[in-house]
């Protein structure tokens, strides 16, 4: 198991060893990290990530007790409809926000939305999500008894609510926060369809611009890495070592609020968010698809950008999750400070914004083995360095619940490891083996950045399809492979349960 | 000899958990070892069965050395069978799938029959297609048990095998287990914290207190000549009375006992079943407590500024303050220096 490990781990860092490596070519890196250019996309890249992640965490913390807590009207429903814009890319949001009221939109024309605020918006929609969801698990994870106890001990409902709510939530708005700013700062759809100069808007056109030699594209790479495990690393140290509370077997249900006369409203105002993040959208493409659609040609081009994006997104589930798998298993049953490095290294994807792991890629495939640059070998590459971190997230939990008795057993009756692992942990283990290869396929569909970078000429994903079409302003035309995109990921993400822990 | 280990030691950093242990369990024997939990009794399982390296020492198992210096062998090729404290049932296997694991290099038809007997063996026939979450915990137990079995192996190592058991199952199916054992002629170590346990179902137990071997003999031998007090005091309830040795009886607080032991200081170890209780009101005895327990009960006394305890018929009752005199039934005694 280590050696497979091992070198998953390397696999993981190497790549950006040859980031770092590339940018020590710039002639002057430090005169241009503080360019008043340079200073200008970070200090926007930062002032976005951080409204994006206040307002996420807000949004996102109050929706998931009132989806977990309170006696909301048709909370099923809207627990599902919260988290579906999940499925839906933010190139695509971006795509239907500009289109529907953006410059030459179908309802409005506004100028503003074509910036700062329309990326505001479409990355809250994005992110807000992932902040439900964690509220939601901690929220409902907590014992009921804590708020009788309280009660009882004469706290009203609000003091209840400060004193209890909200530390509760605390860790789940902490990482949830932590995940939103990493997001934003790795976000390249959104922020070029609307024209936001955030960093990653300007590696892309360093990379691009004729007139540079592309270290300097290396170099604000390496900035960005920076930043990102900057962030991390501040989280870290900020998140308070809450004890680990020894959770009861059979925990108590905590009580339903009672919103009172608020709950339609309260009701209204959450299928309203929902209708604007993923049925609004879908609405527009369909307006917008429904005018490009007049030639055949449209729809042939829309078929092989699918399948181009299946085949990849199907190939990056399979190397990802093969990849996971020594890994989780090293990480679960051979617990010392090497594994836990190398557990550290196969998940250092998750603080690498897309487009940088594929500068790393082109920088060390053209050094290293300049046959396979712009082939669909490295393109899966780079997915399973980025989504590495997610099927180690649905394998580890598959893993660590594998009594390590049971494996015992089997080798008590006479068979050796290799034997073991194929009769007993890995039919075990299938369930995490599906649900990670669900999840990386789903995400390398929706992947961006490192596809337009990595892409063999002329094989477009329904991805770079529809971001090529919408950055040209053809919504048009971008729009039959966006709703394509997001039927796709939607018939994916059915079978995949999400959405309430809890009734 | 089915096993044997000899000097067997096994270290956690500044941790031993296991010091230079010594044991052999006889072909066909069912030995117990007893101890309380953070003993060591599990890692010396462990050890046999291959999961644990030992720093020191030597295992052998049906005369083949597995463990020692320069040699190791892996559990998969030591014939040793496991039952598992939590059973370990494959769970994505069915019962006939789960006693068929170990047996290999057979013709179908032939496993087909291994499987079909140890099910007859454990009164499980007709169970094949059940899976394991469709069985009762006293039915998991026995398949657990055939799946060990089934390869024949040297020796069948039982970890707490009946702890996951509710306590009204689990004196009948450890007796079914061991009435199994006993057909299937197999040699076993039962590893457990429960002296009951231990003292009924081991042709011999071993003790075990902190990491060493503290006493090994029969059931009778353990309970009624322990080696030391604490043996005596884990083995069950036991009045621990120091008194001064002459001529081979040790007056105590309930008057001369017999012992064997040279002239001098020395403890004497009386149990509390051993002592029957008199109402006198002139008695030397005070009852301090009483604690029932249906079958019977434990009284509690002060008698001369000692605290004793008396285990009784349920019957009879005495309330608290009341005056007795104690009778000891066996006044032969055990001792231990000081």
């Amino acid at each position: 198991m280590w050696a497979p490990a091992a070198f998953v781990g390397l696999a993981m860092v190497v790549p950006l060893a040859y980031l770092v490596l590339r940018s020590t070519d710039a002639t002057d890196p430090v005169a241009l990290l503080i360019s008043s250019r340079v200073v200008g996309f970070l200090s926007t890249t930062l002032r976005l990530a951080g409204v994006v992640t206040l307002v996420s965490v807000a949004l996102g913390g109050f929706l998931a007790w009132l989806l977990e807590r309170s006696d909301l009207p048709g909370r099923r429903v809207l627990s599902v409809v919260v988290v579906l814009p999940v499925v839906v890319p933010t190139y695509v949001l971006a795509l239907a926000l500009v289109s529907a009221v953006g410059p030459g939109g179908l309802v409005a024309s506004w100028p503003w939305v074509r910036g700062f605020w329309g990326a505001t918006a479409v990355l809250v929609a994005a992110t807000v999500p992932t902040v439900v969801l964690l509220g939601r698990a901690e929220l409902a994870g907590t014992d009921g008894s804590l708020d009788d106890a309280a009660r009882a001990l004469g706290d009203s409902a609000l003091t209840r609510w400060r004193r209890l709510v909200i530390p509760q939530l605390r860790p789940a708005l902490g990482a949830g926060g932590l995940l939103s700013f990493l997001y934003v700062l790795s976000d390249f759809g959104a922020v070029s369809i609307l024209g936001v100069d955030t960093l990653n808007r300007g590696i892309y056109f360093e990379y691009r611009s004729l007139s540079s030699d592309r270290s300097s594209a290396a170099v604000l790479g390496v900035a960005l890495v920076a930043l990102s495990v900057a962030v991390i690393a501040l989280e870290r140290a900020l998140r308070r070592r809450g004890a680990a509370q020894a959770a009861p077997t059979v925990p108590t249900p905590y009580p339903v609020t009672r919103l009172g006369r608020w709950r339609w409203p309260a009701s209204a105002a959450v299928a309203v968010f929902g209708l604007a993040t993923t049925g609004g959208p879908v609405a527009v493409l369909t307006v917008w698809a429904s005018r490009g659609v007049s030639s055949a040609d449209a729809l042939t081009e829309v078929v092989d950008a699918g399948r181009t994006s299946l085949s990849w997104s199907a190939a990056a589930a399979v190397f990802t999750v093969a990849a996971a798998l020594p890994v989780a298993i090293l990480a679960v049953r051979f617990r010392s400070r090497l594994s836990r490095v190398i557990e550290t290294a196969a998940v250092a994807g998750f603080a690498l914004p897309g487009l940088v792991v594929a500068l790393a890629l082109v920088f060390m495939t053209l050094r290293v083995a300049p046959v396979v640059y712009q082939t669909w070998l490295v393109v899966v590459a780079a997915y399973v360095v980025r989504f590495l971190p997610e099927a180690l997230g649905a394998l580890r939990p598959a893993v660590a619940a594998v009594d390590p008795a049971v494996e015992d057993a089997a080798r008590a009756l006479g068979r050796g490891r290799a034997a073991v692992l194929a009769t007993v942990t890995l039919p075990l283990v299938r369930g995490g083996l599906l649900a990670g290869a669900a999840l990386v396929f789903l995400t390398a569909m929706k992947e961006l950045p490192a596809t337009l970078l990595l892409q063999p000429p002329g094989s477009d994903t329904l991805a770079v399809r529809v971001w090529t079409a919408a950055s040209e302003g053809f919504y048009a035309r971008a729009a039959l492979p966006a709703l394509a995109l997001v039927a796709l990921s939607a018939a994916l993400l059915a079978p995949l349960r999400f959405g309430g822990s809890r009734r | 000899m089915s096993v044997e280990l000899r000097g067997v030691t096994r270290r956690f950093g500044d941790i031993t958990a296991v010091a230079n242990v010594s044991l052999t369990v006889a072909t066909g024997a069912v030995v117990a070892l007893l101890g309380p939990s953070g003993c060591g009794k599990t890692t010396t399982l462990r050890i046999i069965a291959g999961f644990e390296t030992p720093d020191a020492g030597t295992v052998t198992v049906g005369g083949r050395v597995v463990t020692g210096p320069g040699v190791w062998v892996p559990p998969e090729r030591r014939r040793v069978g496991m039952v598992f404290q939590q059973l370990a049932l494959f769970p994505h296997m069915n019962v006939a799938g789960n006693v068929g694991y170990g047996l290999r290099g057979m013709s179908r038809a032939a496993r087909a029959d291994r499987v079909g007997a140890m099910l007859e063996l454990v009164d499980l026939k007709g169970y094949e297609r059940r899976r394991p979450d469709q069985l009762s915990g006293g039915e998991a137990q026995r398949v657990a048990v055939a799946r060990a079995l089934a390869p024949a192996p040297d020796v069948v190592l039982l970890d707490e095998p009946f702890s996951s058991l509710d306590v009204s199952l689990r004196v009948e199916v450890r007796e079914q287990v061991v009435c199994i054992l006993r057909d299937a002629g197999a040699t076993a170590v039962l590893v457990t914290h429960d002296q009951d346990e231990a003292l009924s179902l081991g042709d011999e137990v071993v003790v075990m207190l902190g990491g060493a071997v503290a006493q090994v003999g029969a059931p009778e031998a353990v309970y009624r000549r322990p080696s030391s007090s604490a043996v005596a005091e884990f083995l069950g309830d036991a009045n621990l009375l120091a008194g001064d040795v002459a001529g081979g009886r040790l007056e105590s607080v309930l008057g001369p006992l017999a012992v064997e032991a040279a002239d001098g200081r020395a403890t004497a170890l009386v149990r509390p079943e051993d002592l029957d209780l008199v109402a006198d009101v002139d008695g030397a005895a005070e009852v301090l407590d009483v604690q029932y327990f249906g079958h019977d009960q434990l009284v509690t006394l002060s008698v001369g500024g000692t605290t004793v305890r008396a285990r009784l018929h349920a019957q009879r009752r005495f309330s608290l303050g009341t005056r007795v005199r104690i009778v000891v039934s066996d006044d032969r005694a055990v001792t231990f220096a000081g």
